[in-house]
């Protein structure tokens, strides 16, 4: 269980962090998603007491994480899996991480196998692995404690297809038996594939949250496509019939249905070159919103600059 | 969420699948030796540290190596095999401590121990203990050594084997040391950085000697906070005086507690990335 109240992070009058409050449950993976600079690592720092908050609080199993008598035995953390001493084995780095969590050596086989790094692998110096082994590393020195809470910032990093999908597999299962996940990503559709519940996080701002399958049902729109030069008159005439009508990149996203759509195009003499049922739902239209009001916002900063 | 949409979820957990999770009173707290016995295996186990630990042990073989040829003709004296020993050891093993201090931060492994034991002094004070354990580790082996060396090159020159001789120095040694492996655990903590840290504690006090040396104020009072004058009774030929005692105490304050206090503090505060 983590319980998040209210935390908030102010860099000089930047504020990176704002007034945040969520809930990850036991039996549950939940994804904390937002674009770059969202917040999402300052908050994960937060919680695990690498970073004071400017205010707020941050409960891990009901406790301040500080307090925590042996932290690494009930709380897998990584942060980020580069941040490991380039000289050691992989094995040498979790019979380190075995002694910070008080378990017996042969954990460190266990935490081995678990994420699939061979003995052979497990000799080599850390210097010398991919960007995937790194990411299975980190998260066998989580895993080592054997915890009942996991805080993975952006796991699914530098892993292939594969291995994004072994992730999975392994951290829903880690769910079933009652741990606490919280991951965080900046990809909808990996936050998609694993969690039960998303928190999404814009500018610092919980800008949604709650269930997946509250979050990424559609909401019966039309996804409707034009030659560029017939776009704004079909707009036109959607609107003229009572829809609403947006402009998503090239397309049209309407209310209509699909068939009241075709019936306006036809009569209007429109072409259409593809017309269909809108996937999306809420969620990833906030998403995308939200990444291209940070795209515009790095624009401006640049030309101001 | 309500409780019937937890149980259709496909991650709902099962009956008592909670059970086999510790309590968290039912887990004894990382304890402090735990703490520090990890912290020594850190620092062995990359090649860094094993290199300078093989190199300070290389280096003291040579040099009672040249001290025994020197007195090859008389034998030589457990004082003179000691103090010849301290030489190297002096310059590398604060150097050990720079490293031990400052190296999570440079190698960012800072953000993986903090996290395993956010009491974050804790941890510092385990460096310390942990490094300076190795240093009088170190010693106790070169002392032996130097025993060693002495009865041999006395037996064989047939002068008089005297091990009572050089013993102040082997209580020199250990304050010596012990403050050496200090003072560069100090710097690495005040700074955070492996190489700021090794070049300021070398440059430092040679900065401030020459400050000494140019002011005669400091001049007369040097002993009280200049680092090498308050040391040399240490490896003197015979027993401190409670003065110089008291200088030692008022130059370590500055040169170890200051700079190890400002350190810690920034230790508990910075934030760790
Ligand atoms: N020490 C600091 N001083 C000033 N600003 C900071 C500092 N640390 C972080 N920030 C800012 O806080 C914001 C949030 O950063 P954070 O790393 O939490 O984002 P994130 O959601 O993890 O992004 P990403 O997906 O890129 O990892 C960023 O705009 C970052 O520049
Ligand atoms: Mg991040």
């Amino acid at each position: 269980m983590i319980q998040i109240e209210n935390l908030t992070k102010r860099y000089g009058s930047f504020t990176a962090v704002d007034d945040i409050t969520f809930t990850a449950r036991p039996g549950r993976v939940t994804g904390f998603l937002g674009p770059n600079g969202a917040g999402k690592s300052t908050a994960m720092r937060m919680l695990v007491g690498l970073t004071v908050p400017s205010s707020g609080s941050a409960l891990v199993l009901g406790r301040p994480y500080r307090s925590l008598p042996t932290p690494a035995r009930h709380v897998g953390v990584m942060l980020d899996a580069a941040a490991q001493h380039a000289g050691r084995t992989g094995r040498e780095t979790l019979v380190l991480a075995a002694a910070m969590a008080g378990m017996p050596r042969h954990a460190v086989d266990r935490a081995l196998e678990r994420v699939g790094l061979t003995s052979r692998e497990a000799e080599r110096r850390v210097g010398n692995y991919s960007l995937g082994m790194r990411q299975r590393l980190g998260l066998a020195g989580a895993l080592i404690g054997e915890p009942q809470v996991l805080v993975l910032d952006e796991p699914a990093n530098g892993l292939d297809p594969a291995g994004i999908r072994w992730m999975r597999g392994l951290l829903r299962d880690f769910a079933d038996q009652g741990g606490t996940v919280l991951l965080s990503s900046h990809l909808l559709h990996e936050v998609e594939q694993v969690a039960h519940d998303i928190v999404m996080i814009g500018g610092g701002r919980i800008v949604a949250e709650g269930t997946q399958e509250e979050l990424l049902a559609g909401h019966g729109q039309t996804v409707v496509g034009t030659p560029e030069g017939e776009r704004a008159r079909l707009a036109a005439e959607l609107r003229g019939a009572g829809h609403q009508v947006d402009l998503r990149g090239e397309d049209l996203v309407t209310n209509a249905t699909r068939a009241q759509v075709a019936r306006i195009a036809l009569t209007a003499g429109v072409p259409v070159t593809h017309l269909a049922e809108s996937s999306a739902g809420r969620l990833e239209e906030m998403f995308l919103q939200l990444t291209a009001d940070q795209a515009r916002q790095e624009r401006t900063e640049e030309v101001s600059a | 969420m309500s409780a019937t949409s937890e149980l259709t979820r496909p991650g709902a957990p099962g009956t008592g699948a909670t059970a086999y999770l510790p309590q968290i009173e039912d887990v004894p707290a990382l304890s402090f030796t735990r703490l520090v016995g990890v912290e020594l295996r850190k620092l062995v186990d990359t090649r860094t540290g094993r290199w300078l630990l093989i190199t300070i042990l290389l280096l003291t073989a040579a040099v009672m190596a040249v001290t025994l040829w020197i007195g090859r003709q008389d034998g030589t004296g457990l004082f003179a095999l000691l103090t010849a020993a301290n030489i190297p050891q002096a310059v590398l093993l604060p150097v050990l401590g720079v490293i031990t201090a400052a190296n999570e931060w440079s190698q960012r492994t800072a953000l993986v121990t903090f996290t395993q034991e956010p009491r974050r002094l804790r941890v510092m004070g385990a460096k310390t203990v942990a490094v300076v354990l190795l240093g009088l580790a170190i010693l106790l082996v070169t002392v032996l050594l130097a025993v060693v060396a002495h009865v041999v090159s006395m037996t064989r020159a047939g002068g008089e084997v005297d091990l009572w001789h050089g013993w102040s120095l082997v209580v020199g040694a250990v304050v010596l040391q012990t403050l050496g492996v200090l003072m560069g655990v100090a710097f690495g903590t005040l700074l955070l950085n492996v190489p700021l840290g090794i070049v300021l504690y070398f440059l430092t006090p040679t900065v401030a000697s020459v400050l000494v040396v140019t002011t005669s104020w400091l001049r007369e009072h040097a002993a009280w906070f200049e680092l090498g004058t308050a040391q040399l009774p240490l490896i003197g030929d015979g027993w401190m005086t409670g003065e110089q005692w008291a200088q030692l105490g008022t130059t370590s304050a500055l040169w170890i507690g200051l700079p190890l206090a400002i350190g810690c503090w920034r230790v508990a505060r910075r934030e760790v990335k």
